[in-house]
């Protein structure tokens, strides 16, 4: 194999798939990025990294001299590339397991690992569908949060992803809380293919939090595709994909409560705020906040050493009377990942969840079931 | 003609009784060195040849016996020892029953000479077969020298009923081994194929004597265990759980310095252990107890390494007690430094060929002197999960730790007991390496998660990594255990978990609804014989997700069936193991942070409720010695 790649479309392809290299070397060749060139020559060199769980490839433009497979030690590959100083950059193999790099006065003499111990990438060819990019991101980064964080619990520590009915929507909950989110399609390209099927997947939180970093600044339809075990993501720079969470995620809708006592508008910041300080004398064991409705809010919080700490939050739009008690970390995560300057606030007392929606932004809710104080 | 009743010659009866009293050389040795104790012996020597079987020598410097009484001594029922039947109910002598010697003389060739204190010449008799030989003066020392040779050469039935060599010596040897324990005040010697296997200094420190059975290092890891009360006297030394085994071989218990083969009281020992050792692990422990002789029956086996004791329930609970509160208060940490194997015969090689074992690479952490010892005791109970609230005296000497004792080991007297412990023998308080440890916990600086599995943390001292999940467990078992007294926050679930358990499973679990409760379960039935869990204890919420919450549901249902319900710690364990955070699992600092604080606050920091370590310590010493900065 021979190929003259231009650095910096090398350096960033090699940065777009280096992150899902394996970091544990059990399997060697997952600790590798695959480098392919193809037989027909000139039209480019795929670069693919690979965990199993995940992986990523990308194409790039390059001058094919001979065409060829090769897998190089990702790590060092990715830090050999971001310190060259620029221009073209050479790779050849020579036939004895070497590969040989330059660029301009550096030399590098590789050794490769054998490319026929790198798994074969997943056909995931379900679908298609397609989400704006942006959508994609934001509705991951507004749910992911709320699942359970172990990774050695499957069902619950991933989001559920779905297309249906014209709306994009992302699901996550541990059990105690729940993060939904859904926005319209937008309306795919002229000439698109899209499926009409409706897409039910659930998606492991890490996948999602690599596809929520390779999104980021891109404004375009991202193409999702299924198999049996396995989603892609596809844009016009990367294909990447994950490995499915099996089991039956919970029924989701059943848990939107109707009718609330106590509703309320409240600053978001405000609320994150009072609720970061007080839950500073609540060291042992998870925070608890008692809130208290009553023509204010007020939020108090019990430590059985430190002491006990109190505050009161400016609110708006009142209505109702009551008091009930969260773990302080299932208020303050979602009220950190949403934007919008107030939420709405609301509750019943006893064993109903609270919800709370960012005003001013559709079809986002966050469901919370209270504690029950001794 | 029909068959024909005959009394038995007396030759005939020792010979069948020799059966339940000699079975093996073990047994004579036993009986010998008994007799030469009750003699009064300051020293005693034992010599084996071929594990017994063809020789078999004890010497003593007792009393002896004068030669006008030696004929008597292979006499039935023979004895100085009782005299009349009152003095069966109080016996402070070893044997009693004359039928030792009789009994060791209808089976074997037996020479035994004796020349009683302050006497010019003493005597020798010899005795073969159940037959006199010879009766003759005879010089040597003072005292008593038994010579039995070729046991067993009359009765060829139970000569080849004999095991091997090496298990007869073994077993002679641990006879030997359990009665140097339990007279430290008597100089044993033990001389296997000519060659001295056990010398113990007679000089009346039971340290010296467990250090001559155990070795001078593992004896000085020994948790030394002093308690009294309600007519008891504990005493003895008490392994660090990495000194643990997989059988009771390192257990050595005796009742009024009488080793006792199996009794509840070794069970309560155990019990002790609870929460520090894992399953199939058995803890090493010397533990002499004290009792009024009224109170011990041994007449029950004629071996007598089996008693029956009248109080048997209160002094189970006395001693579960005694030494759960010790461990607690001692330091169990654990060092990573390599200690060289100490070649105790037979214990702790490791499966692959004689390589040490795990437990053998760690060395209990430094000692913390000059430390307050804390008194809180570990809690747990032996009935029932729901326990009593501290009572007043009780709250006010654990000082600031919150506990709950559980009623039921309760003693009348907590106060008393513990100045009594405390008091013992006018032996210094065992530092308090318990605090010195929190404090550690509580002032280390967590440096990193390593592999997902260990947190890397600094420490004044030098280096600890501590075990993620281990550690997890133990703050979750320890809050568990407060549910009684601390009632827990309960989560309430927002998708309530269905527990499919089929009508059997389903009575099992049901029983038990209210204890779970008590712990912050929220359980409803659903169905006819399935439930929903629609709220966890907020430590638990960890159970969720992932089938974990069936899994312990399996595991809970399975340990009820096995056990019943008696071991209320085995499920706070299993629940706690289920819903910790598992080796893989990412955490970030603030969370690392928080589980060293959270440990800190538990009862017994050093250990899992499975007995894993939950830290281990590389000081500041040894990694200079390693990188050649220090000799």
């Amino acid at each position: 194999m021979e190929l003259l790649l231009d650095h910096e479309r090398f350096s960033t392809a090699v940065a777009l798939v280096e992150r899902t290299v394996s970091s544990r070397d059990t399997i060697p060749a997952l600790t590798g990025i695959l480098l392919e060139a193809g037989e027909g020559g000139g039209s480019g060199v795929r670069l693919t990294a690979s965990d199993l769980e995940m992986g990523v490839t990308t194409q790039i433009e390059a001058d094919v001299r001979a065409p060829g497979r090769v897998l190089l030690p990702g790590r060092l590959l990715s830090s050999i590339v971001r310190r060259l100083p620029g221009g073209d950059v050479r790779l050849a193999t020579d036939g004895s397991g070497v590969v040989h790099l330059t660029s301009g006065a550096s030399r590098f003499q590789l050794r490769a690992l054998d490319p026929s111990d790198f798994p074969t990438l997943p056909q995931v060819e379900g679908g298609p569908w397609q989400v704006d990019a942006r959508l994609l991101r934001e509705g991951l980064e507004r749910t992911e949060f709320a699942a359970s964080p172990e990774e050695s619990r499957p069902v619950l520590s991933g989001v559920l992803v779905e297309v249906e009915g014209g709306h994009f929507r992302a699901v996550a909950t541990d059990s105690s809380r729940l993060a939904f989110y859904q926005v319209p399609l937008v309306p795919p390209e002229e000439g698109a293919e899209v499926s009409a099927e409706p897409l039910h997947v659930l998606v492991p939180g890490r996948s999602l939090g690599e596809v929520r970093r390779l999104l980021a600044g891109l404004e375009e339809p991202v193409v999702l595709r299924v198999s049996e075990h396995h989603v892609s993501f596809q844009t016009s720079t990367f294909l990447f994909f994950s490995r499915l969470i099996e089991g039956v995620f919970p029924d989701y809708r059943r848990v939107f409560p109707k009718e609330q006592q106590v509703r309320l508008t409240v600053d978001r910041l405000a609320l994150l705020e009072a609720l970061e300080r007080i839950a500073l004398v609540s060291r042992k064991g998870p925070a608890v906040v008692r809130l208290q409705v009553d023509g204010e809010l007020q939020l108090e919080s019990h430590g059985a050493e430190a002491g006990q700490a109190s505050e009161s939050v400016p609110v708006e739009e009142l209505e109702g009377a009551g008091r009930t008690a969260y773990q302080v970390r299932y208020l303050t995560e979602v009220l950190r990942v949403l934007s919008t300057p107030q939420v709405r606030f609301a509750f019943s007392e006893g064993d109903h969840p609270g919800t709370i929606e960012p005003v001013g932004e559709e079809g986002y809710t966050y469901v919370v079931m209270p504690v029950r104080l001794p | 003609m029909g068959p024909v009743i005959r009394r038995l010659d007396d030759q005939l009866v020792n010979r069948i009784a020799a059966g339940e009293v000699v079975e093996r050389p073990a047994s004579v040795v036993k009986e010998l060195v008994e007799n030469a104790l009750d003699a009064g012996a300051r020293r005693i020597r034992v010599e084996l040849e071929e594990g017994g079987k063809t020789r078999i020598r004890v010497l003593d410097d007792g009393m002896g016996v004068p030669a006008d009484q030696l004929p008597l001594v292979f006499e039935r029922h023979a004895t100085s020892k009782i005299h009349r039947p009152e003095d069966l109910d109080a016996i402070t002598s070893l044997g009693f029953r004359g039928e030792a010697l009789p009994s060791i003389g209808a089976v074997a060739r037996v020479r035994f000479r004796s020349r009683p204190r302050g006497t010019a010449e003493g005597a020798v008799i010899t005795w073969e077969g159940g037959r006199f030989q010879a009766l003759a003066p005879a010089g040597g020392p003072e005292g008593t020298e038994v010579e039995v040779r070729d046991l067993f050469f009359n009765t060829p039935a139970r000569l080849r009923f004999l095991k091997t060599t090496a298990t007869e010596r073994r077993r002679a040897v641990a006879v030997v081994t359990e009665m140097a324990l339990a007279y430290p005040e008597v100089a044993f010697e033990l001389w296997v194929e000519g060659r001295e296997s056990l010398r113990t200094s007679g000089d009346g420190d039971p340290r010296e004597a467990v250090a001559a059975v155990f070795g001078r290092e593992r004896a000085r890891r020994l948790i030394e265990l002093e308690a009294d009360g309600a007519g008891i006297t504990l005493s003895g030394f008490l392994g660090p759980p990495d000194m643990a085994r997989r059988d009771r071989s390192g257990q050595h218990l005796f009742i009024n310095r009488r080793w006792v083969h199996s009794s509840p009281l070794g069970a309560a020992v155990e019990r002790g252990y609870e929460g520090l050792l894992m399953t199939r692990q058995y803890p090493v422990f010397i533990l002499h107890v004290g009792l009024d002789p009224a109170e011990v029956d041994v007449n029950v086996h004629p071996a007598k390494t089996e008693v029956r004791l009248r109080r048997e329930r209160e002094l189970f609970g006395l001693v579960v007690r005694a030494v759960r509160e010790r461990l607690a208060g001692a330091n169990l940490g654990r060092r990573l430094v390599r200690v060289e194997w100490e070649g105790e015969a037979g214990a702790g090689q490791g499966l692959d060929g004689g390589r040490p074992d795990r437990a053998s690479l760690y060395e209990t952490g430094r000692l913390f002197p000059g430390e307050v010892r804390d008194v809180a005791p570990a809690v747990g109970a032996t009935e029932g999960w729901r326990r009593a609230a501290p009572g007043p005296e009780v709250a006010a000497a654990a000082g600031v730790d919150e506990v709950a004792l559980p009623a039921t080991l309760a003693v009348p007297e907590p106060g008393g007991e513990r100045e009594a412990g405390a008091a013992g023998a006018g032996k210094e308080l065992p530092p308090d390496e318990t605090q010195a440890f929190r404090r550690l916990l509580r002032t280390c600086r967590v440096l990193g998660q390593l592999g997902r599995t260990y947190l890397v943390a600094e420490a004044d001292d030098g280096l600890w990594l501590i075990d993620q999940h281990a550690a997890h467990e133990r703050i979750l078992f320890d809050r568990l255990r407060r549910a009684g007294s601390e009632p827990p926050v309960q989560q309430p679930l927002l998708v309530p978990i269905p527990l499919e358990l089929g009508p059997e499973r389903f009575e099992l679990f049901w029983e038990s609804r209210e204890e779970l409760a008590q712990l912050g379960f929220g359980l409803e039935p659903f169905g006819r014989h399935s439930l929903r869990v629609t709220a966890l204890p907020v430590h638990l919420a960890g159970l969720a997700d992932g089938g974990r919450l069936e899994a312990a549901v399996d595991e809970l249902l399975e340990l009820w069936q096995r056990e019943g319900r008696r071991q209320p710690d085995r499920v706070l364990a299993l629940l706690a193991c289920k819903a910790a955070v598992k080796a893989g699992d990412a955490l970030t600092q603030e969370q690392m942070d928080r589980l060293l604080q959270d440990l800190a606050a538990t009862d017994v920091p050093f250990t899992c409720p499975h007995g894993r370590p939950t830290a281990l310590s590389h000081p500041w010493s040894d990694l200079e010695r390693r990188f050649g900065r220090r000799g």
